[in-house]
């Protein structure tokens, strides 16, 4: 399904934005697609950059808090704002 | 799907899934955690010294409250985004190769 914003695929992608796809690429080799959420960032390569980074740093690690319950308030989070999945 | 990846305990998941924090058998400590993220996500302008309190009460330490509210915002970031493209599924799994868990370091 086309996003309601446009945004810049894998093939449309050039520059930055496809050195950044790339990179996601050679980090999740099993993956064939760059996932819309990512996608959704394309139009700023260098704060899709930073989502990834971020993201990473802080939600896909123990910090402070254990997975567990980050993922916890994730998905307590996203029900709550009723996003749709 | 997402979060059973990382958590079997079905009951919590599901009952998280629907937004009914009461029906989740979480710890005492945990339910309060998950208090003042239902509190942030809905009304956040509501959140007073108190709120914060409770979880002191409860065991969480600063660092831990804190974090709480970084996930709690990210994810109403990604949510809002996700909403505004038209995404049915963000795919918040796919969103990195999660690393192999790493204790933070100061």
């Amino acid at each position: 399904m086309p996003p309601q914003i446009e945004w810049i695929n894998e093939q449309q992608a050039t520059g930055a934005l496809s050195q950044t796809y790339e990179e996601w690429f050679s980090h999740n080799p099993e993956r064939s697609e760059i996932p819309g959420i990512l996608k959704c960032f394309s139009h700023r390569p260098d704060f899709l950059r930073d989502v990834i980074t971020f993201s990473n740093r802080v939600h896909f690690t123990d910090g402070h808090l254990d997975r567990r319950t980050k993922e916890r308030i994730a998905t307590f989070v996203s029900a709550l704002n009723k996003c749709r999945y | 799907m997402f979060l059973q990846l990382q958590d079997e305990d079905l009951a919590v998941v599901e009952a998280l899934r629907r937004g009914e924090l009461d029906a989740a058998p979480v710890s005492p400590a945990e339910r309060e955690l998950l208090k003042l993220v239902e509190l942030l996500t809905l009304h956040s302008h509501r959140c007073g010294p108190n709120d914060i309190e409770r979880l002191r009460a409860a065991g969480w330490s600063e660092p831990q409250v804190a974090e709480a509210v970084y996930i709690t915002a990210m994810f109403a970031f990604f949510n809002r985004v996700a909403d505004a493209f038209g995404l049915d599924d963000p795919g918040y799994d796919q969103l990195a190769n999660p690393p192999k868990p790493q204790p933070y370091s100061d």
